[in-house]
């Protein structure tokens, strides 16, 4: 079987249906799983019990411009904290994962001289599917 | 099609007229002091951005701030001038970044003081 390499490059994403390729440098979904682990006599047995997604997203800052990225999930974040806000993670052509995440409100400033920045770390309200 | 030339480092050679010195978008083959000359820097291009859709990338450019070198003092004190202008005339979206040390520099018959200084902005190809 030949070695398959996808970068960061293929991967592509839209939170509430906005694209974020001209402004994201970085964007990783991680599901962290609770196992119980249980001492029978038959030896040790072990149980899933929950699955907690989250949607780290690293990208530039873009406050003030048009059809602004950071306005708009600051505005869902403000606006209606309660409704999730749909997800689509593309990692390569094929691999799509779709889920939910609660709106969190971006960081705003940033050190001199270098570029202002973005950290995200949402809390997925759904599990992720991947279709 | 967008180009670097035509988007970016001309551009930025226009902001910088205001400085009152020689602006060149490329390396010169001569140069007129005072002058600053748009340089790539190193790395030049970096892809930082996901996605493939389009080509985006990071530039790193050097500003090269040029004085003629008559005498030590009047030498520096030029430069010094002329690159805090050019720091005031640095145009939004722009990481700007150290300027180096000064040192000697010949181009064609002539010894120039001159200095860098590092910026960086982002480009998107448009078709």
């Amino acid at each position: 079987m030949p070695t398959t390499i996808i970068t960061g490059r293929d991967v592509t994403f839209t939170i509430d249906s906005d694209q974020y390729s001209s402004q994201a440098t970085s964007a990783i979904l991680t599901v962290d799983t609770t196992i119980n682990t249980y001492q029978t006599l038959a030896g040790k047995a072990y149980y899933t019990t929950d699955t907690q997604g989250t949607f780290a997203v690293e990208m530039l800052a873009d406050w003030g411009a048009g059809s602004s990225l950071c306005e708009a999930l600051w505005i869902a974040a403000t606006g209606s904290p309660q409704t999730a806000l749909p997800v689509s993670l593309t990692a390569d052509t094929g691999a799509v994962f779709t889920f939910s995440v609660q709106p969190i409100q971006p960081s705003a400033g940033g050190t001199a001289p270098d570029a202002q920045t973005v950290s995200l770390s949402f809390t997925c309200v759904t599990t992720p599917a991947l279709t | 099609m967008t180009t670097i030339a035509e988007d970016v480092r001309q551009p930025l050679a226009d902001a910088l007229v205001s400085v009152g010195a020689s602006v060149y978008a490329v390396a010169p083959e001569a140069l007129i002091a005072p002058a600053c000359a748009i340089m790539p820097g190193s790395p030049y291009l970096e892809s930082t951005l996901i996605g493939k859709d389009k080509v985006r990338v990071k530039i790193n450019l050097i500003i090269t701030g040029a004085v003629a070198y008559n005498a030590n003092s009047g030498a520096l004190d030029n430069l010094e001038k002329l690159m805090i202008d050019i720091l005031g005339a640095m145009p939004n979206g722009y990481e700007v970044g150290d300027v180096s040390r000064p040192g000697v520099t010949t181009v064609g018959t002539g010894n120039f003081l001159t200095a860098d200084l590092s910026v960086a902005t982002y480009y998107t190809q448009e078709i």
